[in-house]
């Protein structure tokens, strides 16, 4: 395969943050020429554990995630009645787990899990970058903040999606639908905690507020805890949940959460320039690829121009 | 191609599945909510 300009850029300096030695880059770039051209093939052809092959998020992440999702479900739940109180189908909820007094403790207490799990992650990622700075192994790229690379990846996305290319385009470990995904649920919390602090804490907010609009922001505040968590149900239930439980290639569930594992499927689709880090970090993967593109005859090195390879469905 | 799931994995994979169904029709309880709220 000939790398594309961005796609040699990455695994150039991946080389160079590894301090590969003269035989490893042989042998990488032995790897990278032995692929066929057409990533699709590759995608298609290679086995993924159902659990996963790759390594994408550490234990911490999944934690941050397991209890952000855990709080949020449940915060929904006990929420969702005390906003509509007078409603016929709150009462029921709300008798379920004791009645709304109840439902308010069980809130409260839970809200505070999940302001953790958001300093924890936020502490996290700080610790993240400023450790790969200082080790010299920070790349913005395969972090979640946005670059113009994302609008071009949008663009080409939905170009392949119309049928307009045939390829994906060549995405890094994070994109562009993922950061938008981040950027929204990061923008959400933030609204359910300012708004949900304001109810529990009014004379805090009033203290630090100019005179005059304490009362407005309380007002606002109202509205806006209800609303957003309303649209958090909504982005979640029909839009995280369509894309790592019901896409085709995710049905019936994506492992990553549980294992931090990304199939090799997945990953050469979506995050071929990850992939190509993988192929740098991980010796084991180079040689499956080797093998399975020997047993698949699909190597472009010896594919011999009489015979046509058929791509599977 | 994805090698096929163990049947304990499997059961996982759909239950985790099942739990998301409640849930998603909590999302479509949000839709009702909206519409006959404001």
């Amino acid at each position: 395969m000939k790398l594309s300009a961005e796609a040699r850029d990455v695994l150039e300096s991946t080389m160079r943050m590894n301090k590969v030695s003269d035989a490893e880059r042989e042998d990488i770039e032995r790897v990278i020429e032995s692929m066929p051209e057409d990533r699709v093939l590759l995608y298609k052809n290679v086995v993924s554990n159902p659990i996963g092959d790759l390594p994408r998020y550490d234990i911490h992440i999944r934690l941050q995630h397991m209890l952000t999702f855990v709080t949020f479900l449940t915060l929904a739940f006990t929420g969702l009645p005390i906003a509509f109180l007078d409603h016929f189908w709150a009462t029921p909820l709300n008798d379920f787990v004791g009645g709304v007094d109840v439902s308010r403790i069980i809130h409260r207490t839970l809200a505070s899990v999940m302001v953790f799990s958001m300093v924890y992650h936020i502490i996290y990622i700080f610790w993240l970058v400023l450790r790969d700075i200082l080790n010299g192994r920070f790349i913005l790229q395969r972090t979640l903040i946005p670059t113009f690379k994302d609008a071009r990846d949008f663009k080409d996305d939905m170009l392949y999606h119309a049928g307009k290319r045939d390829q994906r385009p060549e995405m890094d470990k994070f994109m562009y639908k993922q950061k938008i995904h981040y950027f929204a649920a990061a923008f959400g919390n933030l609204v359910m905690v300012v708004s949900g602090s304001s109810f529990l804490f009014p004379e805090f907010w009033a203290a630090i507020l100019p005179v005059g609009s304490a009362s407005y922001f309380q007002e606002m505040m109202r509205l806006s805890h209800p609303h957003e968590a309303l649209l958090a149900l909504l982005v979640i239930a029909f839009w995280h949940w369509y894309n790592v439980h019901l896409a085709p290639g995710r049905f019936p569930m994506q492992w990553t959460f549980l294992t931090g594992k990304i199939t090799r499927e997945h990953q050469i689709e979506e995050h071929f320039l990850e992939y190509l880090r993988n192929l740098v970090e991980i010796p084991a993967e180079r040689e499956y690829l080797l093998d399975m593109e020997d047993a698949r005859e699909l190597s472009s090195t010896d594919i011999d121009e009489s015979v046509v390879i058929e791509k599977p469905e | 191609m994805i090698k096929k799931m163990t049947p304990v994995q499997k059961i996982f994979a759909y239950a985790t599945l099942a739990m998301i169904f409640f849930w998603t029709i909590f999302g479509f309880f949000t839709i009702y909510l909206l519409l006959t709220e404001y």
